[in-house]
C-alpha cells in the first residue's frame, strides 16, 4: 500500500478527505516495468464532480488498457485543502501513486465546461508547471485536452500543447502509440508535437497564427509557414469506426466517498436526431449511432458484477429516441430485479413518454418526473426546434398523476433568441396548467401536495449551433426576465434559476478567440478558481481581467455576428457545415421546424462520415 | 435466514472512509460477490447490516465488526474468500463466525476498548519527563476533570473512572516520540475518546484544572509544561466488563 502524499494533519483538517486518497475498487495501479508512459487524466474540478463523468472514467480505463501506459487520475483540490497545500509547499498529486503530477509524461484534461478553465491554470500552477505552453521546458509533461468545450479550441490555446478533437476512444490509442514511439526515440517536444499533428483530429495551437483587423475583430487562423507540412488548415473531428464495437469498460472505479452521479452509466447511443437549435451536444456528437440491447445488457451484467452498484442509468441525449428502448428495458430488468438494482431513465421526452416503461422500472424505486419543454410558447419552441407541444406534455402529466406520481420538474431556458415577455409568461402558464391537471386528477379526494418545480437556466449561445451568431442578453435583462416569470408564477410552484453572471461569462468565453486566454490568465492571477461554483465566482474580477487586456466581454457575448464573418472555431470541422447552421438560423427566424433526422435528412453535412443513421445503420455492428 | 459476524480492519487510506460510506461499500461488495443479503421491508429497502460503533475519521482499527444477514446458510471460509479482494484498499476481513439465534448486538458486552496511541513531542524535555509525570498522575487516583459540552451547556466531568489503564507500556519511537496502549471505557454505558483522555491528563499534569479558576493556574508557574501531539490512534480490541477481549 502506498503512503498518502499529504500528511494526516492536513487531510483531517480538510472537508471530505475521502476525495484525496485513491485506492478505490477497480482503480488501476501498475508496477515499474509494466509501463513506459506515465500519464494522468485530469479533471478541472473537485473529485465528486469529475468522478461523475462517464467519459472521464471510460477513457481512464481505456488508457490503462493501452500497452505500456499507466494512467492515473488528478482532480482539483477543494480550496480549503489547496490553501493548506500551498502554505506548506505541497504540489498537485495523483490519486493512485500519490506522487507529484509534474513528474508524469503527460496530463490529459477533460474539458467539460468553460467555467472550469481557471482551474486548469490553477492545477498546472499547483503542480509547479508553467501554465503557458510556451513557457514550459522539455522536462515538463505534455499537457493536452479533449471534451465538448475543447471544440472551440482558442480560449485555452495558450495553455495546451495539443488538442484531441473528436471521440477519445478512436484517437487516444493512436496518440499514445505515437507518443510512446517519440519517447523511446527521445524526441524533443516540438518534434513529438509534429508527429502528433499528423494524426487526424489532433490540433497543435502553437503551429498556428491568428490575425485580427484594426478594430480587433478576428480574421483568420492559419498554420505557420514552417509547420504547413504537418499542420492541417482544418482539423476534422474523429469518430469511432463502430459505436457498437467501441470500447466499453467491464470495470469502473467505485468511489469510496459520495459523488454526484454514483451509479453505472450505460451509454445507449451517441448523438441526437432532434437538432434543437440551442443545443451544442446535438450538433457536435452527430451522427446518431446506437448500441444494441445485447451489447448493453452484457455490459450491464459485467459492470454490476465488477462494481456492485445499486443503480443503472441509461445515458444519452434523449433516452426515448433509442429505437429499441422497450426491449432494452425488459432485458435489463431480467438481470437487475433479482439483484436489487434499479434503473433510471433520464431525459425521457414527453412526446414519446412511455408510462408503461416508467411503471416497469419503478417496480424497484419510484422517483420524480422531469420534462424539458425549454420554452413557454409553441412559437418559441418552433424557433428553437424543440418538437414538443403542450397537449403532449399535459397528457403525459395526467397519466403520471393518475399513476401516483406527484413530483414534476419542468426545465426551461431564458434569453433564447427572439424571446418576448409573452414567452416568459407562457412558462408560468404552462406550470399552472400542469397544476390544474393534478387538481383535476385528484378532484374531490384528499391528495398529497404536488411538488411542481420550474427550473429556468439562462441560454448561452454556443459554437457549432445555429445560434452561434446570436447575441446574448446582458445581466440586468436576465434579471428582469427572471422577475417576469417569478411575478406570474403561483406560490404552489417552486422556482429555481441560474446566476446570470455565470451565464454571461460562460457566453464570453465559449465564443472567444485566442485573446480570451489572456483574460483567463489575468482572472486566474487575480485569484479566480472554481468559477463554476457560485460561492467562488467573482464577476468584478473577471470584468477587470477583460479591461486589463483591452478587451470587452460584450464583443464576445453581446455582439451579433455577421453570418459571413470568420469565426474563431472555423478551423475545427465537426462534420456539420456552416452553411447548414446558417440555413437553420434562417428557419428559426421564420419559425420553421426542421424534421428529426430519423424521419428526413436535413443535410447537415455529417453524412460525410458515412456512419450511423446517415447511412441507415443506426447500429453499426462490424461482423 | 442466517447471521454472520465479521471482524475487519480499517487501516491506511481507508481511515478516511466515513462510517456512512461503509454501509454502501458493504452492500456493493455483497452484490459483486453474489452474497445474498437480506433486505429490510418497506418503501426504501436497505441491506440488513449492523456495524459496531462508528470509527472516528482518521483513526485506524483492527476491531471493526459487521453483522450480516444472509438469506441462507453459507460456508464461512467461502464468505471470507469472497470478501477478500472485493473491498477497497485498507479494509480487510480478519475473521468470521456464524451467530446463534438470540446473540445480541456486537456492542452489548463491550465495556472497554484498547487503543494504541502515538505521541510526538516538540521538545526533548517534554518527552523525557512525560512517562514519569503520567505514572504519578494516574497513581494519585484524584479526579481528572475535563470540560464536556452538552446541550445544557459546559459541564465538568471526572474522567478518571473511565480510564482503566493508560500508557503503562510506553515504548520509544526514535526521532518522533513514543507509543503506548490505553484501555478506556467504551460502549453504550460510558465512552471516553482517546484524545479527550490525553487532553485531560495533560491538563492535569500541566496544572491546568478545568475545575479551578484561571488565577490558581497562574499561581503555579514553576511547573514545567509538557506539550505533545497525538499523531495516531489505532483501535486494537474491545474488552468486556471483566477485561476479556472480545472475539
Amino acid at each position: 500500500m502506498s503512503e498518502l502524499y499529504l500528511p494526516d494533519s492536513m487531510l483531517l483538517a480538510a472537508e471530505k478527505p475521502g476525495r484525496y486518497i485513491g485506492g478505490e475498487l477497480n482503480s488501476v495501479t501498475k508496477a515499474p516495468g509494466e509501463y513506459d508512459v506515465h500519464m494522468a487524466m485530469c479533471f478541472a474540478d473537485v473529485y465528486d464532480i469529475g468522478m461523475s463523468h462517464l467519459g472521464f472514467k471510460l477513457l481512464y480505463h481505456l488508457l490503462n488498457d493501452q500497452p505500456g501506459v499507466w494512467c492515473e487520475r488528478v482532480f482539483a483540490p477543494w480550496p480549503d485543502l489547496e490553501d493548506m497545500m500551498r502554505a506548506k509547499g505541497y504540489k498537485l498529486f495523483t490519486l493512485e501513486s500519490q506522487t507529484e503530477a509534474a513528474g508524469l509524461d503527460m496530463l490529459a484534461f477533460s474539458l467539460q465546461y468553460e467555467m472550469s478553465y481557471t482551474n486548469v491554470l490553477n492545477m498546472l500552477d499547483l503542480a509547479g508547471i508553467p501554465v503557458r505552453a510556451s513557457e514550459r521546458s522539455e522536462s515538463d509533461p505534455l499537457i493536452f485536452c479533449g471534451g465538448p468545450s475543447a471544440n472551440n479550441t482558442e480560449p485555452m490555446a495558450e495553455f495546451f500543447d495539443f488538442y484531441n478533437l473528436g471521440e477519445g476512444e478512436e484517437m487516444l490509442p493512436e496518440i499514445m502509440e505515437t507518443y510512446r514511439a517519440c519517447k523511446r526515440e527521445g524526441l524533443p517536444k516540438v518534434e513529438t508535437l509534429k508527429k502528433l499533428a499528423r494524426i487526424e483530429g489532433v490540433y497543435v495551437p502553437s503551429f498556428y497564427d491568428c490575425e485580427y483587423d484594426e478594430s480587433g475583430r478576428f480574421l483568420s487562423l492559419r498554420p505557420k509557414a514552417e509547420y504547413a507540412d504537418v499542420a492541417p488548415a482544418r482539423i476534422r473531428k474523429r469518430i469511432v469506426s463502430s459505436f457498437e464495437n467501441a470500447y466499453l469498460p467491464e470495470k469502473m472505479v467505485v468511489p469510496n466517498t459520495e459523488v454526484v452521479h454514483d451509479r453505472i452509466m450505460l451509454e445507449i447511443f451517441r448523438g441526437c436526431t432532434r437538432g434543437c437549435r440551442f443545443c451544442q451536444a446535438g450538433f457536435i456528437y452527430r451522427p446518431v449511432r446506437e448500441r444494441s440491447p445485447e451489447r448493453l445488457v452484457e455490459a450491464a451484467r459485467k459492470l454490476i458484477a465488477s462494481t456492485g452498484y445499486e443503480e443503472i442509468s441509461m445515458l444519452s441525449l434523449s433516452t426515448s429516441d433509442y429505437s429499441r428502448l422497450g426491449e432494452l428495458t425488459d432485458k435489463l430488468l431480467e438481470i437487475t430485479v433479482p439483484q436489487r438494482v434499479s434503473i433510471a431513465l433520464p431525459s425521457l421526452r414527453l412526446d414519446s413518454f412511455s408510462f408503461e416503461l416508467m411503471e416497469k422500472v419503478s417496480a424497484v424505486r419510484k422517483s420524480g418526473l422531469t420534462f424539458a419543454p425549454e420554452a413557454g410558447t409553441q412559437r418559441l419552441r418552433d424557433i428553437i426546434n424543440k418538437g414538443v407541444n403542450e397537449e403532449d406534455l399535459l397528457r403525459s402529466c395526467r397519466i403520471a398523476f393518475e399513476g401516483g406520481w406527484s413530483t414534476v420538474k419542468l426545465y426551461f431556458m431564458l434569453g433564447l433568441p427572439f424571446e418576448t415577455d409573452d414567452d416568459l409568461i407562457g412558462i408560468a402558464e404552462l406550470a399552472h396548467k400542469v397544476l390544474a391537471v393534478y387538481d383535476d386528477v385528484h378532484a374531490g379526494r384528499k391528495a398529497r401536495r404536488p411538488s411542481i418545480t420550474v427550473s429556468v437556466s439562462t441560454f448561452v449561445p454556443k459554437p457549432f449551433t445555429p445560434f452561434q451568431w446570436a447575441p446574448q442578453i446582458p445581466v440586468p435583462e436576465i434579471r428582469r426576465r427572471q422577475d417576469v416569470i417569478k411575478q406570474h408564477l403561483s406560490r404552489r410552484v417552486s422556482f429555481s434559476w441560474h446566476d446570470p453572471e455565470t451565464s454571461v461569462l460562460e457566453g464570453a468565453i465559449s465564443r472567444g478567440d485566442r485573446r480570451i486566454g489572456d483574460v483567463i490568465y489575468s482572472a486566474w492571477k487575480a485569484g479566480a478558481r472554481f468559477d463554476a461554483w457560485q460561492e467562488y465566482l467573482d464577476y468584478g474580477r473577471w470584468m477587470d481581467a477583460f479591461a486589463a487586456n483591452g478587451l470587452h466581454a460584450e464583443d464576445f457575448n453581446r455582439r451579433e455576428r455577421e453570418t459571413d464573418e470568420a469565426l474563431p472555431w472555423d478551423h475545427v470541422d465537426v462534420g456539420v457545415t456552416k452553411r447548414f447552421l446558417q440555413r437553420e438560423l434562417d428557419r428559426a427566424k421564420q419559425g420553421i421546424v426542421t424534421p428529426n433526422c430519423a424521419s428526413k435528412c436535413a443535410g447537415c453535412g455529417v453524412q460525410s462520415y458515412g456512419r450511423g443513421i446517415c447511412v441507415g445503420k443506426i447500429q453499426d455492428q462490424i461482423q | 435466514m442466517e447471521k454472520y459476524r465479521i471482524r475487519f480492519s480499517k487501516t491506511g487510506r481507508a481511515k478516511y472512509i466515513s462510517h456512512l460510506d461503509l454501509l454502501k461499500i458493504f452492500t456493493r461488495m455483497a452484490r459483486r460477490t453474489g452474497l445474498d443479503l437480506v433486505y429490510s421491508q418497506g418503501f426504501n429497502p436497505h441491506a440488513e447490516l449492523v456495524f459496531s460503533a462508528p470509527l472516528p475519521l482518521g483513526m485506524t482499527s483492527e476491531a471493526e465488526y459487521v453483522d450480516m444477514q444472509l438469506s441462507g446458510p453459507a460456508d464461512t471460509d467461502s464468505i471470507m474468500e469472497l470478501l477478500r479482494g472485493s473491498l477497497p484498499e485498507g479494509i480487510v476481513p480478519l475473521k468470521i463466525r456464524h451467530l446463534e439465534p438470540g446473540e445480541g448486538n456486537v456492542m452489548r458486552p463491550v465495556a472497554f476498548c484498547r487503543y494504541r496511541m502515538e505521541l510526538s513531542f516538540p521538545d526533548a524535555a517534554s518527552r523525557e519527563i512525560f512517562p514519569e509525570k503520567l505514572r504519578r498522575c494516574l497513581e494519585a487516583g484524584t479526579p481528572i476533570i475535563t470540560a464536556k459540552k452538552s446541550k445544557s451547556g459546559v459541564k465538568n466531568v471526572d474522567i478518571r473512572p473511565l480510564i482503566h489503564s493508560f500508557g503503562t507500556d510506553i515504548a520509544d519511537i526514535p526521532e518522533r516520540g513514543c507509543a503506548f496502549t490505553a484501555i478506556l471505557a467504551a460502549g453504550n454505558e460510558a465512552n471516553l475518546r482517546p484524545e479527550v483522555a490525553l487532553k485531560g491528563i495533560l491538563d492535569k499534569i500541566n496544572g491546568i484544572d478545568a475545575a479551578e479558576s484561571a488565577e490558581t493556574r497562574e499561581n503555579s508557574p514553576e511547573i514545567m509544561q509538557i506539550s505533545c501531539e497525538l499523531d495516531r490512534v489505532h483501535k486494537l480490541e474491545y474488552l468486556d466488563g471483566a477485561c476479556v477481549p472480545l472475539w
